[in-house]
């Protein structure tokens, strides 16, 4: 969660505006109610530990983007993949 | 949080904080008058707040209650307990964590609507909690302290902001090292589109 936040959980979740006096013009984008918790990090290693546990692997590798362009000039050249 | 949720609108701030104060202002003034959300008692049994949380609380500040959920339900405050309530309306949440801190806990309620702070105040008088005060400021920017609060409770206003990643930021800098944070808001299941976040009318009905 952003801003040094951790722990972040949504505990509970309902419909509370069916049946409200007037209709919502946010309705239509299915609007419920929630209630969340979170906890300030205690310190900043925890902030990072935290931020990092939440980092997603991307699993590119700069080795594999050269060997596209690799295989890209060897079509260009008519050879085969190296 | 995805950059999404954080991506402020490139809509007119002063109108839109504009229009939620008429709104709330009315609500204030005129708590029956039938709105897009449920008020008073009915939307406190239906958010699950317990009867003894709101015995001997005034009338005035139940009737104007709007929450879209209930902070206390995630976890009971503790007696000596410092919070904040933003957003803090007519006063309800933070008059009811006044009880949980009792006497030796601190509650401040921050709200920018003048119509909501004058009920709030008067409530407050009148329930003589002697530990709660109402301060008139602005979510992303809060009139309390670096590291002052143990909790930060909100009830409905978090989906008012624009800019939800600044109210974050404010509410982490007023909080304790480890301290707390139990919200009750909004959410959407459905992506709402650019050009439907420029309308103010979406924001506040």
């Amino acid at each position: 969660m952003a801003a040094g936040f951790v722990d972040f959980e949504i505990t509970w979740q309902a419909d509370v505006f069916s049946g409200a006096p007037q209709a919502s013009s946010a309705a239509e984008f299915g609007t419920q109610g929630i209630n969340f918790r979170a906890r300030k990090a205690a310190h900043e290693e925890e902030w990072n530990a935290a931020r990092a546990s939440l980092a997603c692997e991307v699993p590119i590798k700069l080795t594999t983007l050269l060997g596209a362009d690799v295989f890209y000039d060897a079509g260009d050249k008519g050879e085969s993949e190296p | 949080m995805s950059d999404s949720l954080l991506t402020q609108p490139s809509l007119d701030l002063g109108r839109l904080r504009q229009a939620i104060q008429e709104e709330y202002a009315a609500l204030a003034r005129d708590p029956g008058r039938g709105y897009h959300f449920h008020t008073g008692h009915p939307l406190a049994r239906m958010l699950g707040y317990h009867d003894d949380w709101l015995e001997g609380l005034p009338e005035g500040s139940i009737a104007s209650f709007a929450g879209t959920g209930n902070p206390f339900h995630i976890g009971q405050l503790q007696p000596g307990e410092r919070v904040v309530d933003i957003g803090s309306g007519a006063g309800l949440d933070s008059l009811i964590a006044a009880k949980m801190v009792g006497p030796d806990g601190q509650v401040i309620g921050v709200d920018m609507t003048p119509a909501m702070l004058e009920m709030a105040r008067k409530s407050a008088i009148e329930a003589r909690p002697g530990h709660v005060e109402f301060r008139e400021g602005l979510a992303e920017s809060l009139p309390v302290p670096d590291s002052w609060a143990d909790v930060v409770i909100s009830n409905g206003v978090l989906n008012l902001l624009p800019d939800k990643l600044a109210a974050l930021q404010e509410m982490a800098r007023v909080l304790k090292p480890s301290g707390r944070l139990q919200i009750g808001d909004i959410l959407v299941q459905q992506a709402v589109p650019e050009d439907a976040k420029q309308q103010i009318d979406l924001w506040t009905g």
